[in-house]
């Protein structure tokens, strides 16, 4: 009889075990699912720049090798991203910003903002291969658009216009500012809510 | 009061696994871990550096130690002490309005932002450790129990994932407005 139960007793341990692993995978399942249909896009912070003003000017010097003009008439859309070294989810997101350059070359440009220490900015433009993109240091950028949180992308017109910005996290968020671009809106945020007003 | 052995070596071994997990995580990202505490504003900025070194080496003493007997107390104080200081520092965080902070909790491409449950995870878990300051009780253990210990930390550690991922999950999900 005691071996039964013995025997039982780890039956019910290795049932156990199984299940345990399954709800944690199911778990993370669930938050995958929860990333992909996120319907929110990119969070706009702070009330320094309001789509439609013009974008503080800047001749800042680039790490990778000339000048860099920030604001005014330009050529392309500019994406200005900031990012630092040591932000995780601003690493997740360089393969997705360089596939987007590489398709939008001829109608978008984007330019890493950073600040902080010159030899830590060369080691990280190594180690993730931005040699072809301007890369920026200057705290004065990222005070006149008062940056606080990382990853943060602005979106500027050809005509120097902020179009819009906003806290990106993921590739979503970082595609609702090229979407907020299409709609003509200020922000996703904005856009939802007109759509809720709506309904 | 005592505590059965089973309970207490379930637990001791959980609460190492978790601290040397975390200490292996933080030292393959020393410049992510670096951010973080930057981004947690509590450390005054020219310790950053000399922080993000200490605590590591206090979670790999905190998960050795709580494995031999002899240092298992003073660790055990330490592992309460950790889990509060951090807890303490994402609910200042939180009452700053400075949420969308990493909590330093996973290094995974998914970032996980500081919330209420996981203030509440770390308490519960400081009331875990509490638990191995009660005296073990003298009682003859065998394969058996030796065997209920190992399957109950990994039960433990399972879950305490599951939680992880479930509160990390309730900010989208509030967003997703399920």
């Amino acid at each position: 009889m005691i071996d039964a139960l013995v025997i039982s007793n780890i039956v019910s341990w290795v049932i156990i075990i199984v299940m345990g692993i399954s709800l944690y995978a199911l778990a993370r399942q669930i938050g995958v699912l929860h990333e992909r249909i996120k319907p929110v896009g990119a969070l706009s912070l702070g009330q320094a720049v309001n789509s439609g003003d013009p974008a503080p000017t800047f001749n800042v010097n680039s790490l990778n090798g000339g000048p860099i003009t920030l604001g005014g008439n330009s050529n392309r859309t500019t994406l200005l991203f900031f990012l630092s070294s040591t932000c995780p989810v601003c690493k997740t997101l360089l393969p997705i910003l360089k596939s987007i350059q590489l398709q939008e070359r001829d109608t978008l440009q984007i330019i890493f903002a950073s600040d902080g220490d010159i030899t830590e900015h060369q080691r990280f433009i190594a180690e993730h291969q931005l040699e072809h993109f301007p890369y920026i240091l200057s705290a004065d950028v990222g005070i006149a658009y008062r940056i606080s949180k990382l990853p943060y992308g602005v979106l500027i017109s050809v005509d120097g216009e902020i179009i819009t910005h906003g806290l990106v996290n993921n590739r979503e968020h970082l595609e609702s500012l090229f979407e907020v671009q299409k709609l003509g809106v200020a922000t996703v945020q904005e856009y939802n809510a007109a759509q809720s007003g709506v309904n | 009061m005592t505590n059965d052995p089973v309970f207490h070596y379930i637990i001791s071994f959980a609460l190492s696994l978790l601290f040397l997990t975390s200490t292996w995580q933080k030292l393959q990202n020393m410049h992510e871990f670096r951010g973080i505490l930057q981004s947690y504003q509590i450390v005054n900025e020219k310790l950053i550096a000399l922080a993000a070194r200490v605590i590591p080496a206090v979670e790999l003493t905190v998960g050795a130690g709580l494995l031999i007997p002899q240092t298992q107390t003073i660790c055990c104080v330490l592992a309460v002490g950790l889990l509060l200081t951090y807890a303490i520092a994402m609910a200042l965080n939180i009452k700053r309005g400075n949420v969308n902070i990493d909590c330093g909790c996973s290094f995974g491409a998914l970032r996980q932002t500081i919330s209420s449950g996981l203030v509440w995870r770390n308490i519960f878990l400081s009331v875990a450790a509490t638990s191995l300051l009660l005296p073990v009780g003298l009682r003859e253990t065998s394969y058996y129990d030796y065997g209920i210990i190992v399957f109950g930390a990994v039960q433990f550690s399972l879950l305490y994932l599951t939680a992880n991922t479930l509160i990390d999950q309730q900010l989208t999900s509030k967003e997703l407005s399920l």
